[in-house]
C-alpha cells in the first residue's frame, strides 16, 4: 500500500469531517488497508451473509480489483467509534474519469454498530465529493443487490435498462 | 501514417473488444456472420461496432489475406496507445486547496440536501 497521499485521501478527510461534526460521532475514512482487512477478518467473521448478498471475501475482492483497476481503484473503509469497522466499498473510476462505479458495498454485520444507518450515506458522499474532484458525471452501482434497488432508487440511482457485460447497474447523473 | 493514427484514435475510445462469428450453413450458400463488440470508455456501455454477413469462401480468403495485415497494423499501432494514457486525478494538495476554496459537493449542499444526507436509514439490507 502506498503512503503517498492522493486526492481520494483529501476526499476521505473532507467527508469524515463533515459527518463527524454534523452527527457528533467519531468517524474515520481510509482505504481498505491491512488494518481494515484485519478488522474485517476479526469482527465480520460471524456474518451469515452469502454472496451476492454481502458476505464477500474482501481480501480476495481487493486483490482482484487492484489487479484489474490499478490506479483507478478506490477502496473505502468507514470506521466508527473505538475503531469499529462499519463499512467497506470497492469502487473504480473509468479511464476517462467520467464514470465512478461501485462494485461492492457492505456494512458491518453487527446489529447495532456505531454508524448503523449511515454507512451508505457516508460512502455515497465520498463518491459525490470525488466526482467533483475528478469531474466525473455519473456514478454507477454495479450488480445491485435486488433488495437494495428501491433504497438506491430513493437516493437517485435509477436501475438502467442497459447492462454492462450482462450485469445490471443503477446509475445517477451528477449535476453541478 | 495518418490512417494508422486514425485507427489508433478510434481504438483508444474503446476497451474489451470482442469478436464473435456464427456459421449459417445453407445449401449452395454457406455464410458467416461476424459481430465485433466493444465497450466505449466514455460511457462504459457495450456497442456493436461491426455486424456483417459474408459468404464463407470470401471469409476464408479474407482470413488468409487480411488477418496478417491487421496483426501488423495492431503491432505498429501499439506504441501509440501507450502515449494515449487515461485521465489522471489531481494531487492531494490540489484537492485540499479545492475544498479550502469552498468548492466541492459538501461545501455547496443546500440545507435540504444536507438534512437528507444526515438522516439515518432504518433497517437497510447489508447493514448500510
Amino acid at each position: 500500500m502506498s503512503n503517498v497521499h492522493s486526492a481520494i485521501d483529501a476526499v476521505f478527510e473532507q467527508v469524515a469531517d463533515f459527518f463527524s461534526s454534523n452527527l457528533q460521532k467519531e468517524i474515520k475514512i481510509t482505504s481498505i488497508n491491512s488494518e481494515a482487512l484485519n478488522a474485517w477478518q476479526q469482527s465480520w467473521s460471524s456474518s451469515l451473509r452469502i454472496p451476492p448478498n454481502g458476505g464477500w471475501d474482501w481480501r480476495c475482492k481487493l486483490s482482484n480489483a487492484s489487479r484489474k483497476y490499478q490506479k483507478r481503484l478506490m477502496s473505502v473503509a468507514v470506521w466508527g467509534q473505538d475503531n469499529c469497522l462499519c463499512g467497506l466499498a470497492l469502487c473504480s473510476r473509468s479511464k476517462s474519469n467520467e464514470v465512478l462505479s461501485v462494485h461492492y458495498i457492505e456494512g458491518a454485520p453487527i446489529e447495532q454498530h456505531p454508524l448503523t444507518g449511515y454507512v451508505f450515506n457516508i460512502i455515497n458522499a465520498v463518491l459525490h465529493e470525488y466526482s467533483y474532484v475528478v469531474n466525473a458525471n455519473k456514478i454507477r452501482i454495479m450488480y445491485p443487490v435486488k433488495d437494495l434497488i428501491d433504497f438506491y432508487n430513493s437516493h437517485g440511482y435509477i436501475l438502467s435498462k442497459k447492462s454492462l457485460f450482462g450485469r445490471p447497474y443503477c446509475e445517477k447523473g451528477i449535476e453541478r | 501514417m495518418s490512417t494508422l493514427l486514425c485507427y489508433n484514435n478510434f481504438l483508444s475510445g474503446y476497451e474489451n473488444i470482442s469478436f464473435q462469428e456464427k456459421y449459417i450453413l445453407k445449401k449452395n450458400n454457406p455464410k458467416i456472420q461476424i459481430t465485433i463488440t466493444a465497450v466505449e470508455k466514455k460511457s462504459e456501455t457495450s456497442k456493436v461496432i461491426i455486424e456483417t454477413m459474408i459468404p464463407l469462401p470470401l471469409a476464408i480468403l479474407l482470413f488468409v489475406v487480411l488477418i496478417p495485415v491487421i496483426l501488423i497494423a495492431l503491432i505498429l499501432a501499439w506504441p501509440f496507445s501507450l502515449v494515449a494514457n487515461g485521465a489522471t486525478e489531481p494531487s492531494y494538495t490540489e484537492a485540499k486547496e479545492y475544498f479550502n476554496n469552498g468548492q466541492g459537493y459538501l461545501n455547496n449542499l443546500s440545507e435540504k440536501d444536507k438534512k437528507e444526507l444526515l438522516i439515518k436509514n432504518q433497517n437497510i439490507h447489508l447493514g448500510l
